[in-house]
């Protein structure tokens, strides 16, 4: 048994723009456990997308990707070449994203597309391929699959589309599927029955997940593990439960509260905003990334480099004043 | 009681589409006879999923769509009677995505004072900064493109140029959703100043149940065109009464983790807007769904303080 499905180290990412190099991913450590389900949140720009597409190894050639370890179950990816790469892709891990419209082909039939790729990563012939697909389909909730893998997504319904997606995520008998806002665009009630489905295909299958959104009630519906990031950081992480019951982070803090939840934010109350917003990620950067925005910054916040903390049970914070309370 | 600054009667409105080239046009139902009231200085909201007619009775109210049947009335006057000039200062929309509702090569002066040229204006230059004080843009953004700006801040101009015609009325159709959550809760507490300190009546479209349970007094909820239920707030969000509704306040996400995964009792059915059905619209995925439902139209009755369309609530 490995012990990560998923373990990177001080992964850097940036990109060249014309107004000089853009540090998009600022070093950060990520680890899944088998069967875990870890949720990267932030909000647009913090880098949680790049994030997601360097493990899969789909950032443009100009990104220049760093990492100190990078470990997918269990094989140092440092080492593989981009042929090794791409076979490791759709087999090891694979990946659901917003808008499943615009991931699937519309010219081609679902069975088309949900077999092609393993009929040429596993060399299995197109009938085992059609068997594990209809499988598939139906353990995805789509009724009578073996009619409709002729058919075109058209013919599908928005939540359907994404249930087909993530069948083709699953027919390379991937160990971690990452899901970039899989349920974004679709419809509260759509989401729900998307998110169930997730949850239930990480207990039974023991899949493990890494989730990417920028919504804190799809990271409290189905995280185990929640990373928080803010300006290609990692400002705080630890398991969703502590987390959301005592965030330690400014940022994180900041976010729980600008939620108006029903019953308890009071109805026309002004809502505590974050005020200002994210700074540019051009050119280096030193201190916290936040302090700009934070009520608790001092002149210390613009030191390098900002203190962390791991008070116990699996959580980290970076802030020099992590736990205070606001003032 | 006074007449209600914002009044649909029975609003229908039919589109004709062809689900495929080729293929017969078919009439689509996005809005069947919807009535609404809201008072003056309240705010209404509107909510459902996508198809649900929601832009339909937002573009009918600014009367940028001409229903086919029933009316409207902005503050007792019939907006299809009104020129547009008068029409314009009394009623605007801040639609959801101020990247695409703003023109890039415009400077964000010219864009809030769009409304003043166009339908006559008194002192451009007093208005405009007065307009970018009042929702919290700095001034000298004045002369910035909207490129240069946040999305909170694009948006903030976006609705600098909704009121810079003092309307009594602003339609807000999902205006907070393309923002962060951070971004949102500045927008969101902007709105209920303007609320309070202008007395605006608003109508605010959304689909985030929490944001619209913050600053709505009245909620409206739609399935395929009509209305299925009404209520104040608190009524709604405390004691639910038709079974899409509350499918909606069980799929709705808050930030507890002891909540787990949300309950979802709909069947995989979607809602299919072109589906002519004699029954309630919702019986294909109701699951308190019974024989008569699928034959037997409801009709809007009162429950408890609730409107309800459906007469197993």
């Amino acid at each position: 048994m490995i012990e990560t499905v998923l373990n990177i180290q001080n992964l850097r990412v940036s990109l060249p723009t014309d107004r000089g190099v853009l540090h998009a991913v600022r070093g950060i450590d990520l680890e899944i456990k088998p069967g875990q389900a870890l949720c990267l949140v932030g909000e647009s720009g913090c880098g949680k997308s790049l994030t997601a597409m360097s493990i899969m190894g789909l950032l443009p050639r100009y990104a220049k990707v760093t990492t100190d370890k990078f470990d997918l179950v269990g094989q140092d990816l440092t080492q593989k070449t981009q042929a090794k790469l791409a076979k490791m892709r759709g087999r090891d891990v694979a990946m659901i994203f917003q808008d499943p419209t615009s991931a699937l082909n519309p010219t081609l039939t679902i069975g088309r597309q949900l077999t092609e790729g393993v009929m040429r990563s596993e060399g299995i012939s197109r009938k085992e391929a059609e068997a594990r697909a209809i499988e598939l389909l139906e353990r995805v909730g789509i009724s009578n699959p073996a009619a409709r893998l002729t058919q075109y997504p058209h013919g599908f319904s928005g939540g359907q589309r994404q249930r087909i997606m993530i069948a083709s995520a699953l027919m390379g008998q991937p160990r971690l599927l990452i899901a970039d806002e899989p349920t974004t665009a679709l419809d509260v009630t759509i989401q729900a029955q998307i998110l169930q489905l997730l949850g239930e295909l990480q207990s039974d299958l023991g899949l493990s997940m890494l989730l990417i959104t920028h919504d804190l009630g799809v990271v409290a519906a189905i995280a185990n593990e929640v990373a928080v990031m803010y300006a290609g950081r990692v400002a705080e992480r630890g398991p969703a439960k502590d987390l959301f019951a005592d965030p330690l982070h400014p940022y994180t803090r900041g976010l729980l509260a600008a939620i108006p939840v029903p019953g308890m934010t009071p109805r026309g109350s002004e809502l505590p905003a974050i005020p200002g917003r994210v700074p540019g990620l051009i050119g280096p950067m030193a201190g916290c990334a936040f302090r700009d925005r934070c009520a608790l910054s001092s002149p210390e916040c613009g030191h390098d480099p900002v203190p962390q903390f791991k008070p116990g049970n699996n959580r980290f914070v970076e802030c020099l004043r992590a736990g205070e309370a606001a003032p | 009681m006074s007449v209600p600054m914002i009044r649909l009667s029975n609003a229908r409105k039919v589109y004709r589409l062809r689900r495929r080239m080729f293929a017969p046009t078919e009439e689509l139902v996005a809005l069947n006879n919807l009535s609404l009231d809201v008072a003056e200085g309240q705010t209404l909201g509107l909510v459902g999923e996508s198809g649900c007619g929601k832009s339909t009775a937002v573009s009918v109210m600014l009367g940028l769509l001409r229903p086919d049947a029933g009316d409207v009335e902005i503050a007792g006057k019939k907006i299809g009677e009104m020129a547009v000039a008068d029409r314009v200062r009394l009623i605007q929309p801040v639609f959801q995505n101020p990247n695409a509702s703003l023109n890039p090569v415009k400077r964000i002066r010219s864009l809030i004072a769009q409304p003043l040229r166009l339908h006559g204006g008194e002192d451009e230059k007093r208005n405009v900064s007065h307009m970018m004080d009042l929702v919290g843009l700095p001034t000298r953004l004045a002369d910035a493109h909207p490129a240069e700006l946040s999305g909170g801040q694009r948006q903030r101009a976006a609705i600098a140029r909704a009121l810079i015609l003092n309307p009594k009325v602003l339609i807000c159709d999902e205006p907070t959703s393309a923002l962060d959550v951070s971004v949102q809760a500045q927008i969101i507490n902007l709105l209920l100043s303007l609320k309070k300190e202008l007395g605006l009546t608003m109508v605010f479209v959304s689909h985030d149940l929490g944001v619209v349970e913050h600053l709505a007094d009245r909620v409206a909820v739609m399935y395929l065109g009509e209305k299925i239920e009404e209520a104040t707030t608190d009524t709604l969000f405390e004691a639910a009464q038709h079974p899409y509704t509350l499918a909606l306040l069980a799929a709705s996400l808050l930030p507890d983790p002891d909540i787990g995964l949300p309950k979802q009792t709909l069947g995989n059915a979607a809602a299919d807007p072109f589906a002519v059905n004699k029954g309630c619209l919702f019986a294909p995925r109701c699951p308190i769904v019974q024989e008569s439902c699928q034959h037997v139209a409801q009709s809007l009755r009162p429950v408890n303080d609730s409107l309800v369309r459906c007469d197993k609530a």
